[in-house]
């Protein structure tokens, strides 16, 4: 087969895999990235690099598997390049301390105790199967999205990627102590979320 | 006297950040001390702490999870790509 025939032939088979793949990848990058532009674009971006890198694939493994790994991949990207912009915007992130204010009172005999408002409750999360529960997991979700970008970054690249947090730092640059205090910040947010909306409902 | 229960006594701020730091990196010995000792004494910390933990087995389940249950058709995204395709 000559370089042309090839090049149509995967043509061809990438596009088979449009028809067949390409509802179920965009579904998975829309939960992931709550985007559907973003999501879109991720999706194009997998058949591309899948047509560009077609003979590492040499029909060893399942399509869809290595389809969808490439699209962890660019969404691990994606998140990587969104830390960074809001990294280099929020310059104050580490002199910034009126977030702590709404968890931890300053005064008093103990400063950096807990407000009563938002100690966290015994009675919350406390069954052994809260892992089962779905409304849970819904809620987490919304709680998810409401995080400000830099910390839903952070904890999407510590999820996703399910390697050391050093690792992760290296990788975007910053100080492993200002990555564990965007997932202090951002772990406290959810937490208090969570709760809020579960005695909510 | 009271500089030394200053630094074995952890604000309750400072005892979750050491939570998270001990979920994501790991912690020193004289770290591990004190985050035990502010434990025995603070109950409020010792939930955040179980709940902490539990929401991390959640995070792990729910990022991990090859939810496509949406199942959103999209002819114009698949002409897009396809298109794309061919002008490479």
């Amino acid at each position: 087969m000559s370089a042309e025939e090839q090049n149509s032939s995967t043509k061809i088979t990438i596009k088979q895999w449009v028809d067949f793949y390409s509802d179920d990848l965009y579904s998975w990058a829309l939960y992931k990235t709550s985007d559907s532009d973003t999501a879109k674009d991720l999706v194009q971006e997998t058949f591309i690099a899948a047509f560009t890198g077609f003979d590492k694939f040499q029909s060893r493994s399942n399509p869809k598997t290595w389809l969808f790994s490439i699209l962890k991949n660019k969404i691990i990207d994606h998140y990587r390049k969104s830390f960074r912009q809001s990294w280099v915007s929020e310059s104050k992130f580490s002199t910034e301390d009126s977030f702590f204010e709404n968890f931890f009172s300053s005064e008093g005999k103990w400063p950096g105790h807990w407000r009563d408002k938002t100690k966290p409750r015994n009675d919350f999360m406390a069954e052994e199967n809260s892992l089962e529960n779905e409304e849970l997991g819904n809620i987490l979700t919304e709680c998810l999205k409401k995080l400000p970008s830099m910390w839903f970054g952070a904890i999407n690249l510590k999820y996703l990627e399910e390697c050391d947090g050093k690792k992760i730092c290296q990788e975007l640059g910053i100080s492993t102590t200002n990555y564990w205090q965007i997932l202090h910040r951002a772990k406290l947010q959810l937490r208090r979320c969570l709760e809020t909306n579960w005695f909510s409902e | 006297m009271s500089k030394l229960m200053g630094k074995l006594l952890l604000s309750c701020k400072k005892a979750t950040e050491l939570m998270e730091k001990r979920t994501y990196f790991g912690l020193k010995p004289h770290e591990h001390v004190q985050l035990f000792l502010h434990s025995q004494l603070c109950d409020a910390c010792r939930n955040y702490e179980k709940q902490s933990k539990a929401i991390h087995q959640l995070l792990i389940k729910q990022l991990n999870d090859n939810k496509t249950d949406l199942q959103e058709n999209n002819p114009e995204l698949k002409e897009d790509i396809k298109n794309k395709i061919d002008k490479i």
